[in-house]
């Protein structure tokens, strides 16, 4: 029984479909500081997969008019990658600007990192979701010291995306 | 088709960004109560100072509580237990049974003394002092003469400060007013007015909840010399709606929405 369920296993992990190597996909991201909406290009040689992003917080650009940005790179490693279905660990970097105030000492940025696991349905045409938490450095500057401060705090990221292989 | 899109431009164009210049941003308890996006919890030295410290915020409201030997102690909630490691009431502790109770959020921040705040690096700013009354535990209201007592050092000391006192008790008021305080007297409805006047008149403002006073009512009260400060700000809906209503500060919860609305 046991040596069956390794067969599988396996079966799983080395059949391996090649599809196009080349995404863009767009995503909506559920994140600690705001909903994102961005465009991913990922690159997708083998089991690896690496994406770079470009997105913007929806609440603060939409809802505040305050335009909100986020830099985004980020690998997987498909563990499971069927003709179809896409299953894999990812390691996400975050880079991010919010400018609050007319002054340069308001914008604050912050840099993230996550992990956690991410599947993908389809091939042409497929759907993807993440699911990942980390930590995430705020970096301010404040005015009672005259000087930058990190604060350090838990991050985390729910996103959906919908993307094009070709 | 071209002149379609020239329309179009010219609409979006013209949607000039509100700005909000004349209202104050006050972070409640420091940089915001309950709410998720917050690094720190409130009331504490590391959200008080993180608030204070950021470009644009007049000043904070902190929470305060007296203990049993008079010292001040930084909390919103009346019990212990909903926030920190702690159980039951501030005012009926000494200082010392106190000492080490840490909040249960992310960082366990202590709870703080009022007198562990570094206020010679708050020169100019403005602290709102929510002074609690009540003894939820003993269901007693607290002997407001300790309260004074335990706040004079600190006005008499810390003349680079600008205390106020945000005082929900009414019959507190006029001992607050006889040590000639800044007094701002917080209240549920703009029917209160009336009723806060019967006890004292020379307050100087009032606090009220965003849902409770409309445009006109602010400006009726702040034509009457008062000053009129808005809380329970948590969306960037309520908190643009409360810009417009043109208060003369607004107690927030999330500061970073405040100063982008009112930039």
């Amino acid at each position: 029984m046991r040596s069956c369920f390794g067969c599988i296993v396996l079966m799983l992990l080395f059949h391996t479909k090649v599809i196009s190597q080349h995404h863009v996909s767009t995503s909506v991201s559920v994140t600690k500081m705001d909903f994102f909406h961005g465009l991913e290009y990922q690159f997708q040689p083998n089991r690896f997969s690496f994406e770079i992003a470009g997105e913007y917080g929806i609440k603060a650009t939409y809802f505040i008019r305050n335009l909100y940005t986020r830099f985004r790179i980020g690998s997987v490693y498909n563990v499971l990658k069927l003709d179809k279905f896409q299953l894999g660990p990812k390691l996400n970097y975050a880079f991010s600007v919010n400018k609050l105030h007319n002054s340069s000492r308001n914008t604050i940025t912050a840099n993230e990192m996550n992990t956690g696991l991410e599947w993908r349905y389809g091939q042409k045409w497929f759907v993807g979701n993440s699911i990942l938490i980390g930590g995430m450095v705020e970096r301010r500057f404040n005015t009672l010291y005259d000087k930058y401060h990190n604060h350090v705090t838990l991050s985390y990221v729910f996103q959906l995306n919908v993307g094009y292989a070709f | 088709m071209r002149s379609k899109w020239i329309a179009i431009l010219l609409i979006v164009l013209s949607c000039r960004k509100e700005t909000f210049q004349d209202v104050s941003i006050i972070g409640h308890g420091g940089n915001g109560l309950t709410i998720h996006n917050s690094i720190y919890q409130a009331n504490t030295l590391e959200s008080i100072e993180l608030a204070l410290g950021t470009e644009g915020v007049e000043g904070v409201e902190i929470d305060l509580q007296i203990d049993l030997d008079g010292e001040l102690w930084m909390l919103h909630d009346d019990y212990l237990e909903i926030e920190t490691n702690g159980q039951g009431c501030i005012p009926n502790y000494t200082t010392s049974e106190l000492e080490g109770i840490r909040f249960k959020s992310i960082h366990k921040e202590r709870l703080r003394k009022f007198r562990e705040l570094n206020f010679e690096t708050y020169t100019g700013k403005r602290l709102y002092l929510d002074v609690r009354h009540y003894n939820a535990c003993l269901g007693q209201v607290v002997d407001v003469n300790r309260v004074l007592n335990a706040l004079e050092f600190f006005v008499n000391t810390y003349s680079n400060i600008h205390f106020v006192f945000i005082i929900n008790n009414k019959s507190w008021l006029n001992n607050f007013k006889t040590k000639n305080w800044k007094v701002i007297c917080e209240i549920e409805g703009f029917e209160e007015v009336g009723i806060v006047n019967t006890y004292l008149t020379n307050y100087d403002g009032i606090a009220i909840r965003n849902s409770s006073i409309s445009s006109d009512q602010v400006q009726l009260i702040k034509q009457s010399g008062k000053k009129v400060y808005i809380f329970d700000l948590r969306s960037a809906k309520s908190i643009r709606k409360a810009f417009q209503k043109n208060p003369t500060g607004i107690l927030v919860d999330d500061l970073k929405i405040a100063l982008a609305i009112q930039k």
